[in-house]
């Protein structure tokens, strides 16, 4: 008897990524991962829920222990094809109240419950004859199957294992725990409504829904960026001296402040896009990450070295500002001045593209006087014209790593295997860029001012590039 | 009927009070409604995205059918959140903007009253000077309507203005004073009260555009009220003293200025009222007649006699007077009240909900939760082990019993090949266990315990990559109680890939079979790898 609920049973031999696939497809680091013999002990439910209302509900099994075994006795219990399903539930009576055959107990009992079967294997090893004790008593099961085939390691046997799971599932599919997309998440439960046509309504409103909610993440991810870059670019500190203080008096002391406020800003813009794709582990394991690129400081020489736009970039940037003022100035004077703003602008935005882009760390510039004749110390807002662009690649390098981590990892946070992508702004569209160098300039001029107009339309922006990395 | 819903159209425009006017869809935001959603707008950006997430989906499922728009869902989001928030910050701006606009309102009428008072001061020794009169009633207010155009220009135009620059920095220095003055003013009330101004001025300065643009129209809603009250304070001041009061009008000024040009001013002043009234327009002959000179300490009007005779010219100034602060003063202002009121309606009416915290915010309201997480927690994972202490192997063995175990990829010659290069043994038996059929290992089993050969070591070759399962833990125990206590029990790890080539097990495999080796509490059972490190 088929349940409405799609359930499916995550079911394997011990050690060949049950949970794994359970951690990627529910997006649950807490999952007990670990190369211990037989971790998983109990069955462990996901369910899929949207808006408290389960569509779908997976399963994490014990594996199998001892298959062998387990089909011998319903062999001997065996009537016909007819009773086989009958002889997996005597067996499941039988048995499950002793320790004899605890595990296959546990696994079996959801599948009798309606269940249908996702038969993991570990393509990275070789196939071996006795996991077809496993595969027979699950076939005499009678409920829907499907094989993924996972690799855990780096050998590759899925060409000794598609023929043996073919002969006993109707779906056999490649799915890599640890290195999976949205997409391939969404595929595979694609496969899912295959395999049962009652199971089709609910799964196709779970996809939907994930849909949604990526886009929903990619649009809170680029709100997120966009707020980041936004406070840095306008942050600044002031500090009041007293009568018998000298600038000299704070002046290190402000610095280290105002970049140690910085660092922090980008760290909570980190946090939360961590939260945001549900890796709440990374948190506590902050501390003991290694340092790829975005994890190095901030303001460390390699950082902007690699990241940001190179010096020709950014020279090009500044000289189209400065054009583009320099024109309008050309046009309003009805081209008496010969294209000289347009000259002029191009020269002055090219020349403080160089100037300012000479320091990555800010310094105290500022000394003016209140009316009241008070000496204030200011430093900040940020002004190399590199800085916002070092601080989107890092923001960018940090989200791809976070959107694209399997919450099945349990190693350290790498950057991307890809090393092409350290330093992704300078390869963004030309027109996009523009558009950003723009945004930037205008937020920029905001200093101390509301900056809502001008978040919005970086968000906007953001969201474009989130959406084509 | 139309009539009178003009007028009630018009009272309410004269009569704003916060309330939020019923639309057709009823989804208008009251200002205190709108200063709120930005506090909370303010509020979120500092607070958990799940628990945030989870707070609006549930405000917003429950307004799933009920709501249309944005601005319906977003106060009906406001009014779930609570009372607490409702009598917060929003309210507390509007009933200062209400004292505001009273105290404003007292004060325009006061200084209209002392003006009117001031330029109509008679005292019988000298006649009330009209020129003082439109000076400050014409001129003056003439001037002020004009920067109030100029302010309301857009800034792309307003900028070519002479002066309009000099113009905003004097505005911008008085708003810093101003500023600094309720600072001040704060510092002097009760610490609670102080306390919270302060943080009322701070969540104000951080908030974003929504508002802007009503807030501008705001200030100038108090201005125009302002100068509405003035003008209505000085009108009937000047009716009190027509009536009650004997004035004696004349006109006089240091300039050079002809009866004939200054009767040519007061005729373009009066143009908005000469078609309809001549009383109110001043005559030549009037303005002739009412000249008046200070001469040697006493003022001579320059038709003395003419005036005994015609006492019309004396007060005949009064009509064209009030028509003038009316028409120059109290109706602009009137006007531009009425303009006020209508840009704020309209403006709160289609406020912009489109900020990138509106957008959030109407995601989480609107899009479905998705979670996929277990809910309960998962029991934690054994890490205890007994300790693995095996006791070695007596030196002087020569052969031992070797069983396959689950179909390893090992043919015999090259398993014996494997355990005369390990440990020097030679191989009496070599049999499978651990595959498809379980009989094979209970056949296994007997026969290896069989012979009682309790010195002859029984070798377990396994794939090290497989973790130990119950399967084979039950044969370990089987061959223990079949054969003696003593008898030499070795796993040897083989690291094995398709080819059959063999490696080193993987350390992490290594130790996970001897933890689980040793939690079966055997000293004679030892774990060897087959293949050792260079």
């Amino acid at each position: 008897m088929m349940h409405d609920l799609p359930k499916f049973a995550v079911i394997g031999r011990v050690n060949k990524g049950k949970s794994s696939i359970v951690s990627t497809l529910a997006e649950d680091d807490t999952v007990i991962i670990d190369r211990g013999a037989g971790t998983t002990r109990a069955c462990r439910e996901f369910p899929v829920r949207i808006d408290d209302t389960v569509l779908l509900l997976l399963i994490d099994t014990p594996g199998f222990q001892q298959a062998p075994r387990a089909l011998a006795w319903m062999k001997e219990h065996e009537v016909s094809a007819a009773n086989r399903r009958e002889v997996v539930a005597d067996f499941v009576r039988e048995f499950g109240h002793t320790d004899e055959f605890a595990d296959e107990c546990r696994l079996l009992q959801p599948i009798l419950e309606g269940a249908g079967i996702l038969y993991v294997v570990d393509g990275a090893k070789p196939f071996r004859r006795n996991y077809e004790a496993e595969m027979e008593i699950l076939r005499w099961t009678g409920q829907p199957r499907m094989a993924l085939i996972n690799h855990i390691g780096e050998g590759d046997f899925s060409k000794e294992w598609m023929p043996a799971l073919d002969q006993y599932f109707s779906i056999v599919r490649h799915f890599d725990a640890h290195r999976v997309s949205f997409a391939d998440r969404v595929r595979l439960l694609q496969s899912f409504r295959e395999l049962h046509d009652g199971w089709r309504a609910n799964l196709d409103q779970a996809i939907e829904s994930l849909q949604t909610e990526w886009q929903r993440r990619q649009r809170e991810a680029a709100h997120i960026i966009a707020r980041m870059l936004v406070d840095q670019l306008t942050f600044s500190k002031e500090l009041v001296l007293a009568r018998y203080e000298t600038p000299d008096d704070h002046k290190f002391k402000l610095e280290r402040e105002f970049h140690n406020a910085l660092r922090e800003r980008e760290r909570k813009a980190r946090q939360q896009i961590e939260k945001l794709y549900h890796h709440s582990k990374l948190e506590t394991d902050e501390q003991d990450l290694e340092k790829p690129v975005f994890e190095q400081d901030l303001f460390a020489e390699s950082t902007w070295n690699l990241l940001g736009l190179n010096p020709k970039q950014l020279i090009g940037l500044g000289a189209i500002t400065g054009a583009t003022v320099g024109g309008m100035i050309d046009l309003a004077v009805g081209g008496a001045s010969f294209l000289a703003g347009t000259v002029l602008g191009g020269a002055i935005g090219a020349g403080s593209a160089i100037f300012y882009s000479a320091q990555r760390l800010a310094t105290i510039e500022n000394i003016m006087k209140y009316v009241q004749g008070a000496q204030v110390l200011r430093i900040g807002p940020h002004r190399n014209k590199n800085f916002p662009w070092v601080l989107l690649d890092r923001a960018l390098l940090h989200y791809i790593s976070i959107r694209d981590l399997a919450h099945s990892r349990r190693e350290r946070l790498h950057l991307t295997e890809n090393q092409e992508k350290t330093g992704l702004v300078s390869r963004l569209d030309h027109e996009l860029r523009k558009q950003l160098a723009r945004q930037f300039e205008e937020i920029r001029k905001k200093t101390g001012d509301d900056t809502s107009k001008e978040l919005t339309r970086l968000s906007k922006l953001l969201l474009q590039v989130v959406k084509e990395i | 009927m139309r009539r009178e819903t003009c007028i009630s159209h018009l009272w309410s425009l004269t009569n704003f009070n916060f309330a939020r006017i019923a639309t057709q869809q009823g989804n208008r935001l009251r200002l205190a409604e709108l200063i709120n959603l930005e506090n909370e707008l303010i509020a979120c950006r500092d607070a958990d995205p799940q628990q945030l997430r989870k707070r609006d989906r549930a405000i917003g499922k429950k307004l799933e059918q009920a709501q249309t728009s944005r601005a319906a869902l977003f106060l009906a989001w406001l009014d779930e959140l609570g009372p607490r928030q409702h009598s917060s910050l929003g309210e507390r701006v509007v009933e200062a903007y209400r004292t505001m606009q009273i105290l404003l309102l007292i004060v325009g009428v006061l200084a209209g009253a002392s003006a009117a008072s001031a330029t109509l001061a008679f005292d019988g020794s000298s006649p009330v000077n009209v020129v003082h009169f439109l000076a400050v009633f014409v001129g003056m207010q003439t001037l002020f309507l004009l920067f109030f155009v100029i302010s309301l220009l857009p800034n792309r135009i307003a900028k070519w203005i002479p002066g309009h620059g000099e113009l905003l920095h004097l505005v911008r220095s008085l708003s810093y004073f101003a500023g600094k003055l309720a600072g001040r003013v704060a510092e002097q009330l009760p610490a609670d009260k102080s306390s919270r101004w302060q943080q009322d001025w701070h969540a104000l300065r951080l908030r974003h555009k929504l508002y802007q643009k009503v807030e501008r129209w705001l200030l100038y809603g108090l201005t125009q009220r302002f100068s509405l009250a003035f003008n209505t304070g000085a009108l009937v001041l000047c009716l009190y003293l027509i009536v009650f009061s004997d004035l004696a009008f004349a006109w006089n000024t240091t300039l050079q200025v002809s009866s004939q040009a200054f009767h040519e001013i007061t005729t373009v002043i009066a143009a908005p009222w000469a078609a309809f009234s001549d009383q109110a327009v001043p005559s030549l002959e009037l303005v002739e007649l009412s000249r008046y000179f200070r001469i040697e300490g006493q003022y001579q009007i320059a038709g003395e006699s003419a005036r005994s005779s015609n006492p019309a010219a004396v007060g005949g100034w009064w009509p064209f007077l009030v028509l003038s602060l009316v028409t120059y003063g109290l109706l602009p202002r009137m006007l531009t009240f009425l303009l006020t009121r209508m840009k704020l309606n309209s403006l709160l009416k289609n406020v912009p909900l489109d900020s990138a915290d509106c957008d959030a915010l109407y995601d989480r309201l609107t899009t479905p939760i998705i979670e996929t997480r277990a809910i309960e927690p998962e029991e934690p994972a054994v890490t205890a082990h007994q300790p693995y202490a095996p006791v070695a192997v007596q030196a002087e063995v020569q052969t031992c019993d070797v069983v396959l175990w689950g179909e390893i990829a090992l043919d015999r010659s090259r398993a014996e090949l494997a355990v005369q290069q390990r440990f020097g043994w030679r191989c009496q038996n070599v049999l499978p266990a651990g595959g498809l059929d379980a009989q094979v290992d209970d056949e296994t089993c007997s026969k290896l315990t069989k012979d009682g050969q309790e010195k002859q070591p029984i070798l377990v070759l396994v794939e090290s990559w497989e973790v130990p399962n119950k399967a084979l833990l039950h044969f370990l125990q089987q061959l223990r109680s079949k054969s003696t206590p003593k008898r030499a029990l070795l796993v040897g790890l083989i690291n094995t890939e398709g080819n059959g080539l063999q490696h080193p097990p993987e350390r992490e495999d290594w130790q996970t079979w001897r933890e689980t080796l040793a939690d079966l509490q055997d000293p004679y059972l030892r774990v060897e790898t087959m293949v050792v490190t260079a």
